[in-house]
């Protein structure tokens, strides 16, 4: 057996037992592992209608066929459950040795259902699976959480855990790892919550052979040097904080809960600025030779450093009018530690303190505002408020989309989220591919499951035609199913000549297979379709593939150039990215479609 | 006719150079995109290898360009006029 485990850990943390179940070949086959895999089991443990911080919604780790080879940026793994954002599919991914350990026990994926009664950290290593007592982690930070675990257990153990966040429920907690990584999208720390696990510590044992050792290891040397060349200069050197000059030179920096282009000035927390003001160091994910990870040392905090990248620079910063790079810094380090999605955090916030600017706030929650004495004071507050759910902040902690339904008086027309999740920081009335890929992606708004983005900085991308940006979405959606199913870092992608060309040739090295170029490209068509078939089967109507209404009515003026998308615009291209799927002009899958890819509903 | 044009740095091409801005002049009527990076080459040395090369007179493909913060632009594509901006930009546009 090369590649695979061919074993899902099954843990029923109610009854505090585990049981291993054989994972079949063609199930790989069909969705390789990662993201893929952990829709399948999704698909296959969720009940329908589950609530998703009920006991029933499972939690499930994923592993890949990529964890262990070596090759560089694959120490990566999935979460997936059923988002209490969206109440669609939710899957997040996170890297570095955890991945290692978690397939080093001896299975591809661990499922987790039911929830304790008591809180709990979980144990997996040769001995089987423990539940020891959790209750002196309770309210600690994710780093305490780490460290504590890693010095009761030994080297050896890797950890995944949740903050104060996602023990209070914060529907857009976070899972962290291996020193303050994140799954970060989709509230899968809360799933975490609900079933009142703070961590799950995972020490392997075995190591899975790969079919073809000495060709991956000439394989091996040549993507390590690839990845060190042109296609990754930005990731190295600044990372991706070097979007934010960019984006805000063009025009295409949300700003200010995505109104119109700010005033404010964001070059002193340009990625640049930062590398040239601040102490920045870099740092690795396991096996992996790029390091975009860019460690900042914070001002005026005891030396604490804050592992900053664009998203997050955003969204505590520019996405609620911030351009203090202290109060950012800090924030982001906040969010981390509370285990919190920055994304979801900043803009929940954002709408907040534009409804509050509108005197939209109904009288019985003014009492519940914490006292400050400037914006930089009141996000901070606002921040820790939603992670103890104390004050307004157990209110905000139900996220944008919950929260502005209840206050109304038109405030859901600027609350900035598709499907629940809120939007990352690119700019859809510009970048119009990508206005499409947030409005019918499966997880909601989401950047990192069509790499669509892409598209739009293309050299023609002004040319395109809208049916041509429904192709490109289906293709940048199906290719991004592949990567994050093997598991490959997004930020390798340039380092292929022929993506699916070498990645089938190096899973088949891993894996024994001989699988062809096009089966692994229908691989992400088959994994995607399964994605929106849980979703149509949780109760997805065309209604949810839409973007927030400041979107259509609020066009971007900057000096002459306006920059705008219209409803029909946007409905006209989901009509052609529908045709591209082959669904229905309601966005059904049809069922000789499910038939023809292998998926039996 | 003289030309002027103004050079934008981004990421790392601004960190090594140090200049976000940089104004060329060109004492003829036509200038492409060649005649901007021989020029950034002889003023900034250390941008050869790293940024463009000077050899062929290109940008290496970590790299691409705007014009005027409107388009992004094959080299062949544009066509400079006195009073342009040429932005440089990473080309990896994740994140």
């Amino acid at each position: 057996m090369f590649g695979y485990n061919y074993k899902v850990l099954i843990i029923d943390v109610s009854s505090k037992s585990w049981d291993w179940q054989d994972l079949e070949e063609n199930v790989v086959k069909d969705f390789i592992g990662g993201s893929g895999l952990g829709a399948y089991l999704l698909y296959k443990h969720c009940p329908t209608s589950a609530d998703p911080l009920s006991h029933a919604n499972p939690l499930i780790f994923c592993a890949s066929p990529l964890v262990g080879s070596r090759l560089t940026t694959t120490s990566k793994f999935a979460v997936v459950s059923k988002s209490p954002q969206t109440g669609f599919i939710g899957d997040s991914l996170s890297s570095s040795s955890i991945a290692l350990s978690i397939k080093g026990v001896g299975a591809d994926a661990v499922v987790i259902t039911g929830a304790s009664k008591e809180w709990v950290s979980l144990v997996v290593d040769k001995t089987g699976v423990r539940f020891n007592d959790a209750s002196n982690l309770l309210g600690t930070t994710t780093s305490v959480t780490e460290r504590s675990l890693t010095d009761t257990l030994g080297k050896g153990y890797g950890t995944a855990c949740i903050g104060p966040a996602g023990e209070n429920l914060v529907r857009f907690a976070s899972i962290s790892n291996d020193g303050g990584r994140q799954a970060g999208r989709t509230g899968n720390g809360a799933v975490m919550g609900s079933k009142k696990i703070k961590a799950i510590s995972f020490k392997g044992h075995t190591k899975v052979p790969s079919f073809d050792e000495k060709a991956l290891s000439n394989i091996r040397i040549d993507l390590n040097h690839k990845s060190l060349g042109e296609a990754t200069e930005k990731y190295r050197t600044l990372g991706t904080m070097a979007n934010l000059s960019v984006f805000e030179r063009l025009k295409i920096l949300p700003t200010g809960n995505f109104r119109n282009h700010s005033n404010t000035d964001f070059q002193n927390i340009s990625g640049e600025a930062i590398h040239a003001e601040e102490e920045v160091s870099t740092s690795h994910c396991a096996n992996c030779t790029i390091g975009c990870e860019k460690l900042v040392t914070i001002p005026n905090s005891g030396s604490k450093k804050v592992r900053l990248e664009y998203q997050s620079l955003f969204a505590m910063g520019p996405l609620v009018g911030i351009s203090d790079r202290e109060t950012i810094l800090k924030s982001s380090k906040f969010c981390d530690e509370a285990g919190m999605d920055t994304i979801s955090a900043g803009s929940t916030c954002a709408w907040f303190m534009e409804c509050m600017q509108k005197g939209l706030i109904p009288e019985s929650w003014l009492k519940l505002l914490p006292k400050h004495v400037n914006e930089e004071d009141l996000f901070a507050q606002l921040l820790t408020s939603i992670a103890e759910r104390s004050g307004i902040g157990d209110i905000l902690a139900e996220g944008s989309a919950r929260v502005s339904k209840e206050i109304g008086l038109g405030s859901d027309e600027f609350a900035m989220h598709v499907k629940g999740l809120e939007m990352p920081g690119y700019e859809p009335r510009s970048l119009h591919t990508m206005a499409l890929a947030l409005a019918v992606s499966t997880r909601g708004a989401c950047h990192n499951r069509s790499s669509a983005y892409e598209y739009d900085f293309a050299s023609d991308s002004n040319g395109y035609e809208q049916s041509s940006r429904g192709r490109m979405v289906v293709e940048g959606e199906d290719y991004s199913a592949v990567m994050d199913s093997l598991i490959w870092c997004k930020f390798v992608r340039r380092v292929f000549d022929d993506f699916y060309d070498e990645s089938a040739e190096i899973l088949n090295n891993i894996t024994g297979w001989d699988i062809e170029p096009n089966q692994l490209a229908q691989c992400g068509e088959r994994i995607n379709n399964l994605k929106k078939q849980f979703n149509i089967r949780e109760g997805w109507n065309r209604s949810h593939d839409n973007l927030p209404k400041r979107i259509f009515s609020d066009p971007l003026i900057n000096g002459g150039k306006v920059s705008s998308i219209s409803e029909s615009e946007l409905d006209n291209m989901i009509e052609y990215y529908y045709d591209a799927r082959g669904w229905t002009s309601d966005g059904i899958i049809p069922p000789e479609k499910l038939v023809s890819l292998g998926i039996k509903s | 006719m003289a030309i002027n044009l103004t050079v934008e740095l981004f990421g790392n091409s601004r960190v090594i150079t140090g200049q976000k801005l940089i104004n060329l002049w060109f004492s003829k009527s036509e200038v492409d995109i060649c005649d901007v990076i021989q020029e950034l080459g002889q003023r900034f040395p250390v941008l050869d290898g790293k940024v463009l090369d000077t050899g062929t007179k290109s940008l290496l493909s970590s790299y691409a360009l705007n014009l005027n913060g409107v388009g992004f632009k094959d080299a062949a594509q544009i066509e400079l006029a006195d009073g342009d901006s040429i932005l440089i930009l990473p080309s990896q546009a994740g994140g």
